[in-house]
C-alpha cells in the first residue's frame, strides 16, 4: 500500500534518516518503534510531504508521492496524526472535526462519519460545543484520531500517541486503533510505548539513528531478546 | 425550544438590520447638511476597507499592511478606464466593477509570492508593495503623474451626487458585509480559520493552503478596488498622496482589530467607532491633542482589550448572564 523505498532526509548536513526502506500492507498495523531522537516523526513528517527528501522516494498504491504537497498527499488518503495532537485549540470539538471533513469527498460523509467518531469516543459528544484547548489530554487526543477519522484515512498514521497521556488513556486510545483496525483501516503507529504498540501490530520496525536495525512479526520482536533488554527493560 | 429562540433570535436581528440599512437607505434624502452626507460615506467606506482587510488579516491571519494600494489600484483603473472608453459620468462610476476586478488580479499576483511568508514578514512586504505602487503610479505619465488625474463629475447640485455616492457606497458595503458574514459560516472560512491557527496543520488535513490564501488574498482586494473606483469618482480628482496614503492602510488594520478580527461585527463596529471618534476629536479638540488621545485609546483597548472590543463586550454579557443564573439558583435553593 505505502512502500518507502531507501529515503534519506537531512537537516542541513545532518541525515535524520538514512536509507530507511519500510513496506506497509493494507489492513495491518505496522508499528515503528524507536527511542527519542531515533527519526521516527521525522518519517512520518517526510510521508506527509511536510519535510523534504534528500533521496529516495515513496510510494503510494504504486504512485509516486514524494516531492507532492502535504495537502495532496492527505487528499489520498494519507492522514497524520501529529505528535502532540496539534488541534486548534480556539475552535470547538465540533469545528475541530468538521476541518478534518474538509475535502467535497469526506464531507459528503461528514454527517455519517461524525456519528461513529461519536460512537467511539462518547466524551466527544458531551463536549462537542465546548473549546478543544480546554480538554484534557486523553480528550485531546480523542479529538485529534476523531478529526483524522473525519477525513476518511486509508491509512491512519498517529505519531506518539499515547504522549502525555494517563495509562488507561493509552490503553484506551489503542483499543480503538486496533478496533478500527478491525474494520479494516491500516496504521501506522509510531511510539515509545514498545510493549503496548507491538502487542496490537501486525509487523514492526525497529529505528535507531536514523536507520532500521530491525524489521519483522510484532510478535517476535516483542519476544526477541534484545529489544526486550533495549526498550522494555526486562 | 432552545432552537426555537435561536431562530426567532436569528430573525430579530435579521429584521434590525433591514431596519438600520433602510434608514441609512432614507437618511439622505431627509436632506442634511452636506457634512453630514460626506461623513457618512466615509463611515461606509472605512466599513468596507476593514472588512475586507479582514477576510485577509482576521480570518486567515495574515497582516497586510499595504491595504490602500487596492484602494489606489481600484481608484485609478476606474478614472483610466473612464477616460480611455470615453465613458460619461454616469458610466465611470459602473467601471469601478471592472476596477475592483483589477485589484483582486493585482492580488493573485502580488500573494503567490507573498502569502509565503508568514507573520511579520508578510506585514512587511505589504507594506512595501503599498509603497513601490505609490512610487511607480506617481511616476507613470499616462497616469497623471504627480499631478494626477481629472474624472468627470455628475452634472447635478452636490447634495444629489453626494447622496447618489453615498447610496452607492453603502450598497458595497452591505455586499461586502454579507460576503464576509457568508465567507465566515462557510467551508473557505473553516480553512482560513484553521490556516491562522496552524497553517501545517491546516496542510495535513487535505487543505490546500496556498489556494486558499490567494483566493482570501483576491476577495479582500476585490472590495477596497470597487471602494476605491467610487471614492474616485465622489472626489472627481485622484492624487497619489490622497488614494496610497499609507496611514489609511494603517488605519483599517487598527480598525479591523479594535473591533475584534474573529468575526463581520468586528470591522464594522471598529470602523463606525473610530471614524467618529476621529472627527469628533479633530472638530473639538486641536490637532496634536486629537492624536495623543487616539493614541492612547488604542494602547487601552490593546491591552484590556486584546480580542477587540466586541468580543470583550460579548464576554461581559455572557458572564453578567451567569451571574444573574447563579444568583437565581442560589436564592430559590435558599427559599426552598
Amino acid at each position: 500500500m505505502l512502500r518507502i523505498d531507501a529515503i534519506t532526509v537531512k537537516y542541513q548536513e545532518l541525515a535524520a534518516l538514512t536509507d530507511v526502506s519500510i513496506d506497509i500492507e493494507e489492513g495491518k498495523i505496522t508499528a515503528l518503534i524507536g527511542s527519542n531522537g531515533s527519526g521516527k516523526t521525522t518519517l512520518l513528517n517526510a510521508i506527509s510531504g511536510l519535510k523534504q527528501l534528500f533521496s529516495g522516494r515513496i510510494y503510494w498504491n504504486g504512485e509516486i508521492i514524494s516531492g507532492c504537497s502535504p495537502d495532496k498527499i492527505a487528499a489520498r488518503g494519507v492522514i497524520q496524526v501529529p505528535e502532540g495532537r496539534k488541534l486548534f485549540p480556539r475552535m470547538t470539538v465540533q469545528e475541530n472535526l468538521q476541518i478534518g471533513a474538509f475535502l467535497p469527498g469526506p464531507r459528503r460523509e461528514a454527517e455519517k462519519t461524525q456519528k461513529r467518531v461519536f460512537e467511539l469516543f462518547p466524551r466527544l459528544e458531551e463536549r462537542r460545543g465546548q473549546c478543544a484547548g480546554s480538554l484534557s489530554g486523553g480528550e485531546q487526543q480523542m479529538v485529534a484520531v476523531g478529526r483524522a477519522l473525519m477525513s476518511m484515512p486509508k491509512l491512519l498514521m498517529l505519531d506518539e500517541p499515547s504522549l502525555g497521556l494517563a495509562p488507561i488513556v493509552t490503553y484506551e486510545i489503542f483499543k480503538i486503533v486496533k478496533e478500527l483496525n478491525g474494520q479494516g483501516l491500516t496504521s501506522l503507529i509510531v511510539s515509545q510505548e514498545v510493549l503496548q504498540t507491538l502487542s496490537i501490530s501486525d509487523e514492526a520496525y525497529l529505528l535507531e539513528h536514523g536507520k532500521i536495525v530491525m524489521r519483522g512479526n510484532a510478535q517476535d520482536m516483542l519476544a526477541d531478546p534484545k529489544v526486550k533488554e533495549s526498550y522494555l527493560g526486562i | 425550544m432552545a432552537h426555537g429562540n435561536d431562530r426567532s433570535g436569528f430573525y430579530r436581528v435579521k429584521l434590525i438590520l433591514v431596519g438600520i440599512i433602510f434608514v441609512l437607505g432614507v437618511y439622505p434624502w431627509l436632506a442634511p447638511p452636506v457634512y453630514f452626507i460626506s461623513f457618512a460615506f466615509n463611515v461606509l467606506t472605512y466599513i468596507t476597507l476593514a472588512t475586507s482587510w479582514n477576510i485577509i488579516g482576521g480570518y486567515t491571519g495574515y497582516l497586510s499592511f499595504g491595504h490602500v494600494a487596492f484602494f489606489g489600484i481600484g481608484a485609478y483603473a476606474t478614472a483610466v478606464l473612464g477616460a480611455r472608453l470615453d465613458l460619461g459620468p454616469a458610466l465611470v462610476i459602473l467601471a469601478s466593477l471592472p476596477a475592483g476586478v483589477v485589484s483582486a488580479l493585482v492580488a493573485v499576483v502580488i500573494g503567490y509570492p507573498c502569502l509565503r511568508l508568514r507573520g511579520p514578514y508578510f506585514a512587511v512586504i505589504t507594506l512595501c508593495f503599498a509603497f513601490v505602487t505609490e512610487l511607480t503610479v506617481r511616476n507613470l505619465d499616462f497616469l497623471g503623474g504627480a499631478d494626477g488625474l481629472w474624472i468627470k463629475g455628475l452634472a447635478m447640485p452636490i447634495e444629489t451626487s453626494r447622496s447618489i455616492f453615498f447610496e452607492l457606497m453603502l450598497v458595497l458595503t452591505v455586499v461586502c458585509l454579507s460576503s464576509a458574514h457568508w465567507i465566515e459560516t462557510s467551508r473557505f472560512g473553516a480553512g482560513l480559520r484553521a490556516i491562522r491557527e496552524d497553517e501545517e496543520v491546516a496542510q495535513t488535513m487535505a487543505i490546500n493552503t496556498p489556494k486558499l490564501k490567494i483566493m482570501a488574498f483576491a476577495v479582500s482586494a476585490f472590495f477596497p478596488g470597487v471602494a476605491g473606483g467610487i471614492y474616485a469618482c465622489y472626489l472627481t480628482y485622484i492624487h497619489p498622496d490622497i488614494v496610497f496614503d499609507v496611514n489609511i492602510s494603517i488605519l483599517i488594520v487598527l480598525m479591523a482589530l479594535f473591533g475584534g478580527g474573529a468575526s463581520w461585527v468586528g470591522p464594522l463596529v471598529g470602523a463606525t467607532l473610530l471614524t467618529f471618534v476621529n472627527e469628533g476629536l479633530s472638530t473639538f479638540v486641536k490637532a496634536e491633542f486629537a492624536r495623543i488621545i487616539y493614541g492612547c485609546l488604542f494602547i487601552i483597548v490593546i491591552i484590556f482589550m486584546p480580542n477587540g472590543i466586541v468580543e470583550f463586550l460579548k464576554n461581559l454579557i455572557v458572564k453578567r448572564r451567569l451571574r444573574t443564573k447563579f444568583v437565581k439558583n442560589k436564592s430559590s435553593q435558599l427559599l426552598s
